[in-house]
C-alpha cells in the first residue's frame, strides 16, 4: 500500500498541481492544495485513487476560489494596500510576451462553459473517459462529444482573441 | 457513402474519433474504425484535423502550468497525514469523554422523566445531584470547534472527503421531527419512482436530530458499506437514529467534481418519502432493475430517484437532470444490498 501510494504520489503529484493551478491562478497555492490533497488521500485511502485526487483537488479549488472573492472584496475596501499588487517581475520582453500568451489561454479557457472546461481539465490531468464520466456524472458515451466541443471551442475562443489583439494593435 | 469501399460502416462520427485518439475506445472499435479509416479518404482528413486540433489544445494548456514543480519527498505528506491522525484522535478522545458526561446526565434525566419528549426540541435536564440544570439540547458529543449548529437546512459542503470526528448537528425542525410510522410494509418487490422537485428551495425536509459520522463509523452503524454511489468522494455522512428496533435514517453526501452534491437516502419508506417532502411519488413500476426508471417529461432540476425494496426505500438527490440520477442510481452500491 505505501509502495502504491508512493508510485502514485510521483506520478500524480506534478498533474494534480497543474489541474490546480489552472483554477486558482497562482503556483505557491497550487502546490499547497496538492500536498493537501494527498495528504487526506493518505487518510482516506480511496478506492479509485487517481480520479479521487481530482475530485477533491476540485473541491479544494472551489472553496478556494470562494474564498479569493471573500478576499478580493476585503481587499477593495483596503486601495493601495501593497497586498493587493500581484508579484510580477516584468524584466525582459519576451517574459511579457510569454505572459500575454498564457492570459490569451487563460481567457479561453475561462470563455468555456464551467463543464466543458471541468472536463477538458480533467483529461489534461490524465483521467480516462471513465475516470471523467465517473467524477462529472456524464455518461462514458458523452465524454467524448464535451471534449470534441471543448477543444473547438477553445481553440476559436483562443483565435477569436488573437484577432481582436490584432484588430486593436493596428 | 464515398470513400468507402465496402460501404458497410457509415462515416465516423467526430466525437468517436476524439475517443479513437484518446485511447478511450475498445479494442474491437479500434479496428473497426482503423480499416474504416484505411478506405475512407473523407474520415482520414477528419482524423488528421482532429489530431492537429487535439495537439493544438494540450499545446495551449501545458503553457497554463506553474514554470516548475518540483515534488515534495513523500516524507512531508506522510508526516502530515500522522499529525493531523493524531490530532483527529486527540479530539475523539475529549468527544468520548464529553459523551460519557452526557450518558451520565441522560441516566439523571432518565430516572426523572418517563416519558421522552420529541426527538430536536431542547431537553431540560435535570440530574439528580447536578446543578444547576443544565441544557443538553443537540450538543453533546463534540467539542465546541467541532460543533456545527447549522442554521440552514442544507448540508454543509465541504471539500473534506476524509472522515471527521463524529459530531452532532442539530437540524431545524421544519416540520414534525420525525414522521409517524405507518404500516406501509414493502411488498418485497423492489420499485422505481421518480420524485419531483423536492422542495420549492430545493431543499430536503431536515428534521429532528441528525449526527453526523465518520464513514468508517456509518460502516458499523450500517454493519455494511452505506448506499453510495460508487466512485465519488463522500463528504458527509448523517444519521437519525431510529427508535429502537428501528433501522436508522442514513443520508451520505457525495460531490461530483463540477461541484453538484449527490446524496443518497436510505431508511424506512415512510422516513425517505418524509425527508424528501413529496409523499406523493409521481410514479412507479415494479422492477428489479436499476436500469428502467421511468423518466419524467422535462427533467426537473434538485429531484429524486427512488428505489424501493421491501420497506427500505433508497433516494438519490442532485440537481442533476433526471437521465444523470439514473446513471448515479445505476453506481449505487444497492445490488449488493438488496439481495
Amino acid at each position: 500500500m505505501s509502495d502504491e501510494f508512493e508510485a502514485l504520489y510521483q506520478s500524480t503529484y506534478t498533474a494534480v498541481v497543474r489541474f490546480l493551478y489552472r483554477k486558482v491562478w497562482d503556483a505557491e497555492r497550487a502546490e499547497d492544495l496538492a500536498q493537501e490533497v494527498f495528504v487526506r488521500a493518505l487518510a482516506h485511502r480511496p478506492e479509485k485513487p487517481r480520479a479521487w485526487l481530482f475530485a477533491v483537488a476540485a473541491n479544494l479549488a472551489r472553496d478556494e476560489a470562494r474564498a479569493a472573492v471573500r478576499r478580493k472584496r476585503h481587499l477593495t475596501l483596503l486601495k493601495g494596500d501593497p497586498v493587493a499588487q500581484p508579484a510580477f517581475e516584468p524584466s525582459a520582453e519576451d517574459q511579457v510576451e510569454r505572459d500575454e500568451q498564457i492570459a490569451a489561454v487563460q481567457d479561453a479557457l475561462s470563455a468555456l462553459t464551467p463543464r466543458d472546461r471541468e472536463i477538458l481539465l480533467l483529461w489534461d490531468g490524465g483521467l480516462s473517459y471513465p475516470e471523467i464520466a465517473a467524477q462529472t456524472g456524464l455518461a462514458v458515451g458523452a465524454v467524448g462529444t464535451t471534449l470534441a466541443r471543448a477543444r473547438k471551442r477553445l481553440v476559436a475562443a483562443h483565435e477569436r482573441q488573437q484577432t481582436g489583439d490584432h484588430a486593436a494593435h493596428s | 457513402m464515398s470513400g468507402s469501399k465496402r460501404g458497410i460502416m457509415p462515416h465516423i462520427p467526430e466525437a468517436e474519433l476524439h475517443a479513437y485518439l484518446d485511447q478511450a475506445l475498445g479494442r474491437l472499435r479500434c479496428v473497426e474504425i482503423e480499416s474504416h479509416l484505411a478506405d475512407c479518404t473523407r474520415c482520414r482528413t477528419a482524423r488528421d484535423e482532429i489530431a492537429a486540433l487535439r495537439d493544438r489544445t494540450t499545446a495551449m494548456l501545458a503553457r497554463l502550468a506553474p514554470r516548475s514543480t518540483v515534488v515534495p519527498p513523500i516524507s512531508d505528506i506522510r508526516r502530515r497525514a500522522a499529525a493531523r491522525l493524531f490530532q483527529r484522535q486527540r479530539v475523539r478522545q475529549r468527544a468520548a469523554w464529553a459523551a460519557s458526561l452526557i450518558v451520565a446526565l441522560g441516566l439523571g434525566w432518565g430516572a426523572s422523566v418517563l416519558i421522552p419528549p420529541p426527538a430536536g426540541r431542547s431537553v431540560r435536564a435535570v440530574a439528580p445531584g447536578v446543578n444547576p440544570p443544565t441544557t443538553v439540547a443537540a450538543q453533546p458529543a463534540a467539542p465546541p470547534t467541532q460543533t456545527v449548529a447549522s442554521t440552514t437546512p442544507s448540508v454543509a459542503i465541504e471539500p473534506a472527503t476524509e472522515d471527521r470526528p463524529d459530531r452532532v448537528t442539530h437540524r431545524p425542525v421544519r416540520h414534525a421531527p420525525r414522521p409517524v410510522r405507518t404500516k406501509t410494509q414493502g411488498t418485497g418487490s423492489a420499485e422505481f419512482a421518480t420524485v419531483g422537485p423536492i422542495q420549492k428551495d430545493g431543499q430536503l425536509e431536515w428534521g429532528g436530530m441528525w449526527r453526523n459520522l465518520s464513514w468508517d463509523r456509518a460502516k458499523e452503524q450500517v454493519g455494511d458499506t452505506p448506499a453510495r454511489i460508487d466512485g465519488l468522494p463522500v463528504t458527509e455522512v448523517q444519521v437519525q437514529a431510529g427508535d429502537s428496533g428501528h433501522k436508522s435514517l442514513m443520508v451520505v453526501a457525495q460531490q461530483l467534481s463540477t461541484g453538484e452534491v449527490i446524496r443518497t437516502i436510505e431508511g424506512p419508506i415512510s422516513d425517505v418519502s418524509a425527508l424528501l417532502g413529496n409523499g406523493s411519488l409521481q410514479s412507479s413500476e415494479p422492477s428489479g432493475n436499476a436500469s428502467a426508471p421511468p423518466a419524467p417529461a422535462g427533467a426537473p432540476v434538485g429531484s429524486a430517484l427512488t428505489f424501493r425494496h421491501g420497506d427500505r426505500m433508497f433516494a438519490v438527490t442532485g440537481s442533476l437532470p433526471s437521465d444523470s440520477l439514473r446513471a448515479m442510481m445505476r453506481r449505487l452500491n444497492l445490488m449488493s444490498r438488496v439481495r
